[in-house]
């Protein structure tokens, strides 16, 4: 069952165009990478398809409803979580709060969701920083917080945005049991922009590649990076010819 | 059950914090019992009132990070509805006081949504804008007394009268006021744990993660400023039967307005503790600096140069308020 | 008719002069984003200012504008040095709570100093002297003096703000503090020179409006409302957008003019018996508040 069905979607920022013509699906239970060099409208995407921003023209269809033009919040309700590469500022919430804030879209009840926050400081292993402020933690348990936050909304689909960006390859091996393990127990489908490879060559079954706006590839992880375009895209044309000629020998 | 519970949890504060309160509650519950003067009674009451003016202020302004300068519509909604209804048919105050305070509400949700749609400095001018149409409208509009004002006459009724609300003796209104900021307070106290002042919080920290999160800013928001509107509007009721005498000048302006998110500010904004704090500053100050001085010929407004130059000091040095020092101690405290 | 055009041509004059009063406002908003409750204040103390003048000098109050702009520029200077670049630290509620201080201490300084009573100015030049211009509308001198100068210290405060260097330093300022800073400008005095014009050309809107406009210490908070909605409405931060809302919004305080013109012509006596003159500048805050919902980023704005 595809999860998500994005069809030709386009936005564009003044005279920018940040996503040309952009289609794909999502089955369910599937990892899906987007990667792409800076400014290629990865994020835009997200931002479309989680209603931050209003789509010119396409639609984006979840669990066979069509979302197109909602709003985030009502997007959120119906079970499409995300991440945000700036995570919340403010020193106000402490963590075990933030994580109540997700908790509180399913229920009214305070209690419930300082037991349901509890059980998801234990399971992202991030218990011991309940009670401080988001602000003050170092980058790789923020990640895990924003996770945790983004999780706590019961989302079916969950959109990462460069979630291992800023952290160490020891980090970046714990986000990606991380992400394996929420796979595993919680019935998530997970999209991920990503710039670290090893960690979309790890966990994606399936990739795709955006550059200027544009789809350019969509394959599995191996067969995408052997692809010329994404080599163009990425090298330019010059150093891909020679990639390229270099790698024929 | 849960929401008794949370009513009475005052699990954040420190034992001997609740201790002094204690002591504090059963001196004011005593007060009117023991020698005063009737001038240290007046000043009490209007404490109480503006507590509750500043706590009703602070689910939207502080919580809700919404600077509200608007208020004193609202205020001037629920003193005149009652007003108007005991005038003309001898409505009893509790019957006026859901009257006003569905007036008040219904407004608040007729200018609240397109009113939040505006964040900051433009939010804060167009609650001036909205408050000072209403005052206008109100000051042409004879059925609440023009600029003339209302006069609510004491002659038909005879004190004390719990229906009315019409006593001589301050010590009634004393203790009505008393019980209203009591069930303010536990309602407040309630409602920082809330579901709502959650989603506040977060709306605070960053409105667009928030929405992610699958909250509706714009209904939330509306949502608290119809709570802060209950507040105003059920003590702005209250006003009308303890002063009897009510104008738009009084009720409506906007010194009132800024008054009102003065104190919460000043105590600290976004905490249960501090509108009380900010009103029991200011308002002791505000009387007690124009008892002394002005009622003298020469010095007219000099006691609010003295109020103007004590805002100036506190927004200038310590914007977080009161509250916010006492946090920062006791945060160091446990670091 | 001459209802209508009598109305338009005062509509339009006077908003002239408001444009110069929220002419500052727009300029300081643009260079730090703090708003002025004491804006209002200013152009009260130019009114006394300018009162004072005249009625101690003798001189013909028109000839103490410049004295008017010389107090506001110093207050505006004073202000910002000894007190808004503290507020500036903090949170945007400590900035409006400290501006509101301001125009209490402002106003009620006033207060103690003068008086409350009315007081305004009986000698000058221009003063009964009036300008007929035909289709029967008269235009008293005074006003058409306030409206002409108005225009010329507008344009005056545009030259400076857009063809000299010292203008270009501060739109840059505005635009990107950090930036500014980067190319050697200093930026502290960029911020106390917004205060300084931003005080003097309210100043002067005050000394042209006293020849025609009764003086009391509560003058100022009805200006501060009127200029809130014109820089709103013009869009922050906007010099040119201030001047074109500055005239829409004369025209909306003339408009019991229009409305009686309109129960005029449609015969229609249900109008005709409300006096909208009470509402003249309800119209305003009106105006200014459909306009934020409807267009929040003004009219010219480049900030929102």
């Amino acid at each position: 069952m595809d999860i998500l069905k994005v069809r030709n979607l386009s936005k564009s920022f003044g005279g920018l165009q940040a996503n040309r013509d952009i289609s794909f699906d999502v089955t369910e239970g599937e990892m899906l990478g987007i990667i792409g060099p800076n400014g290629a409208g990865k994020t835009t995407l997200f931002n479309c398809i989680a209603g931050a921003h209003p789509i010119d023209s396409g639609g984006v269809i979840f669990q066979g409803k069509e979302i197109t033009g909602l709003k985030s919040h009502s997007i959120a309700q119906l079970g499409l979580s995300r991440t945000f590469q700036i995570y919340l500022a403010s020193g106000d919430l402490s963590v075990k709060e933030n994580i109540m804030v997700g908790c509180f879209m399913k229920t009214r009840s305070r209690s419930v969701a300082a037991a349901e926050a509890d059980e998801i400081l234990k399971d992202f292993q991030i218990a011991h920083l309940a009670g401080h402020f988001v602000s003050e933690l170092p980058i790789a348990s923020q990640k895990r917080v924003a996770m945790a936050t983004a999780l706590a909304t019961g989302p079916k689909l969950l959109l990462l945005d460069e979630i291992a960006a800023g952290l160490n390859p020891n980090e970046v091996e714990g986000i990606t049991n991380l992400i394996r393990h929420i796979r595993e127990n919680m019935a998530v489908t997970i999209i991920l922009i990503e710039h670290v490879m090893e960690m979309v060559m790890n966990l994606c079954n399936r990739v795709i590649v955006l550059d200027y706006g544009k789809k350019i590839s969509e394959d599995d992880p191996r067969s995408v990076i052997k692809d010329p375009a994404v080599i163009k895209a990425y090298l330019g044309e010059r150093y891909a010819r020679q990639y390229l000629e270099q790698a024929k020998k | 059950m849960e929401i008794l519970k949370k009513i009475f949890d005052f699990s954040g504060s420190p034992r001997y914090g609740l201790f002094a309160t204690g002591i504090a509650g059963l001196a004011f519950l005593l007060f009117p019992i023991l020698p005063h003067s009737s001038f240290s009674m007046s000043t009490i009451i209007q404490f109480f009132m503006f507590s509750l003016y500043a706590m009703g202020w602070n689910t939207i302004g502080g919580f809700g990070g919404q600077v509200d300068l608007g208020q004193a519509q609202f205020l001037g909604i629920g003193a005149y509805t009652t007003a108007v209804m005991m005038i003309r048919w001898n409505t009893p105050f509790w019957v006026s006081l859901p009257v006003g305070m569905s007036l008040a509400v219904a407004w608040s949700f007729v200018i609240g949504y397109p009113l939040f749609r505006l964040r900051g400095h433009y939010f804060a001018i167009a609650s001036i804008a909205a408050s000072l149409v209403l005052k206008d409208i109100f000051d042409a509009w004879s059925f609440v007394g023009a600029s003339r004002g209302l006069e609510i006459p004491t002659t038909r009724y005879s004190s004390p009268d719990f229906l009315h609300l019409i006593f001589t003796q301050d010590i009634y209104y004393y203790y009505v006021i008393f019980v209203f900021f009591l069930l303010g307070f536990f309602f407040i106290n309630w409602f920082r744990r809330s579901r709502l002042a959650f989603q506040l919080r977060a709306i605070k920290s960053n409105e667009e993660a928030a929405g992610s999160l699958g909250i509706n800013p714009r209904w939330a928001k509306i949502k608290t400023y119809a709570i802060a509107t209950a507040f105003v509007s059920t003590v702005g009721s209250f006003h009308a039967c303890y002063i009897k005498n009510i104008e738009t000048d009084d009720t409506m302006g906007l010194d009132i307005s800024i008054m009102i998110a003065l104190m919460a500010m000043l105590g600290g904004m976004g905490s249960l503790w501090g509108p009380i704090i900010g009103a029991g500053i200011l308002i002791p100050l505000k009387i007690y600096i124009k008892e002394w001085l002005g009622a003298r010929a020469g010095l007219v407004g000099l006691d609010l140069v003295i109020y103007a130059a004590i805002i100036m000091f506190i927004s200038a040095l310590e914007p977080r308020g009161i509250w916010g020092i006492v946090e920062k101690v006791r945060r160091r405290k446990l670091a | 008719m001459d209802i209508l055009t009598g109305s338009l041509v005062a509509g339009l004059l006077i908003g002239m002069v408001f444009a110069l009063v929220a002419l500052g406002l727009t300029i300081i908003f643009g260079m730090m984003d703090i708003v002025n409750f004491a804006h209002g204040e200013f152009l009260m103390i130019g009114m006394y200012t300018a009162l004072i003048v005249a009625q101690t000098t003798g001189i013909d109050p028109l000839a103490a504008i410049p004295a008017a702009a010389v107090v506001g520029f110093v207050l505006g200077i004073s202000c910002y040095y000894g007190f808004v670049k503290y507020l500036l630290r903090g949170p945007m509620v400590a900035q409006l709570l400290g501006t509101f201080g301001l125009m209490l201490l402002l106003r009620n300084l006033a207060l103690l100093f003068f008086g409350s009573a009315d007081r305004t100015i009986h000698s000058g030049i221009l003063v009964n002297r009036a300008f007929d211009i035909g289709m029967g509308i008269i235009i008293p001198a005074t006003k058409l003096a306030a409206a002409v100068l108005a225009v010329l210290s507008f344009a005056g405060t545009w030259l400076l703000m857009n063809r000299t260097r010292l203008g270009r330093a501060m739109r840059a300022t505005a635009l990107n503090r950090q930036g500014a800073r980067y190319m050697g400008i200093p930026t502290e005095r960029m911020n106390a020179l917004a205060w300084g014009i931003g005080g003097a050309t309210v100043t002067v809107a005050g000394a042209l409006l006293v020849n025609f406009w009764s003086v009391t210490p509560f003058v100022g908070l009805l200006f501060t409302m009127i200029a809130f909605a014109i820089v709103a409405m013009g869009g922050f931060g906007s010099i040119p957008g201030a001047f074109f809302a500055g005239l829409l919004v004369g025209l909306i305080t003339e408009f019991p003019g229009f409305w009686d013109f309109t129960a005029y012509i449609t015969g229609s006596s249900w109008m005709a018996g409300i006096s909208m003159t009470q509402f003249k500048y309800t119209g305003v805050y009106l105006a200014y508040f459909l306009i934020m919902i409807v267009r929040p980023r003004g009219l010219f704005g480049w900030k929102s």
